[in-house]
């Protein structure tokens, strides 16, 4: 009975951290996925607006898409994070 | 275009990921706690997951702070990783986190070797990493103004919230 009770945790415990794991990987594929896009995002953008910049883009609701907005990391000279980690 | 996009990216995912398991292991280690466990199952299966996504969540800090240090473009040097001060506050939070993070990993590995006091005393500070974890997210963040940043960084903040109400109010045994 005891141990019928202990495979019956150990079970339990295997499936629930192996979908946990897999849960995790998948996640991190799905958010790296998300900021790509989001960087992909914001460079077309500035790429977009400096190459026309006397056109009219209020129709272009690229930049409103939720995935826009984050710093990119797009030239060495600016670091995509305003952030200072040196001592 | 960065230096390596593929290290950028799994530097905020898996940062993104380690928050997420570090609310699940808080979640898990107040509900051993107060000595809930699912229904068929004894206590030993809450306090084994429990460690299972603690050291998940380590693994996935350690790849986080290990891009976040190679990617030349995130600036962040190995020792703002682990010394809070001298850096941004942002970076600084983060490396307290870290240091509060390795304390319980290391307290709780040596267990045996700890008086319960220290151990639970040291513990029970890992309470505090949680904050600092999630203002480094929403402090550093390239991504913080983003929904699929927001969404679960308030999930976070409701199941925290929900959690600490219940350790609260429902004291141990």
């Amino acid at each position: 009975m005891a141990s019928e009770q202990r495979t019956h945790d150990e079970s339990r415990i295997r499936s629930t951290t192996r979908w946990l794991l897999y849960g995790s990987i998948a996640a991190t594929a799905v958010f790296g996925g998300l900021a790509a896009r989001a960087t992909h995002a914001h460079t077309s953008n500035a790429a977009g607006s400096s190459n026309d910049v006397s056109s009219d883009d209020s129709s272009d609701d690229s930049s409103d898409d939720g995935f826009g907005g984050a710093v990119p990391p797009a030239s060495s000279s600016q670091p995509p994070v305003t952030q200072s980690g040196g001592s | 275009m960065t230096h390596a996009p593929a290290v950028w990216y799994l530097m905020r995912s898996t940062g993104i990921v380690a928050l997420l398991l570090l609310t699940i292991s808080f979640g898990l280690g107040v509900a051993a706690t107060n000595r809930w466990h699912p229904a068929g199952s004894r206590l030993y299966v809450t306090t084994e997951i429990h460690r299972y996504v603690s050291l998940l969540s380590v693994a996935f800090i350690a790849v986080h702070v290990l891009t976040a240090v190679v990617d030349p473009d995130a600036q962040v040097r190995a020792l703002a990783a682990v010394w809070p001060f001298g850096s941004s506050f942002s970076i600084g939070v983060a490396a307290l986190s870290l240091d509060l993070i390795a304390a319980v990993v290391i307290t709780s590995l040596g267990r045996r070797r700890l008086p319960f006091r220290a151990w639970r005393l040291i513990h029970w500070s890992g309470y505090a990493a949680w904050p600092l974890a999630f203002a480094h997210t929403i402090g550093v963040g390239t991504d913080a103004h983003l929904w699929w940043l927001e969404l679960p960084a308030l999930a976070c903040t409701a199941a925290m919230g929900a959690v600490v109400s219940w350790r609260v109010l429902r004291p141990a045994v």
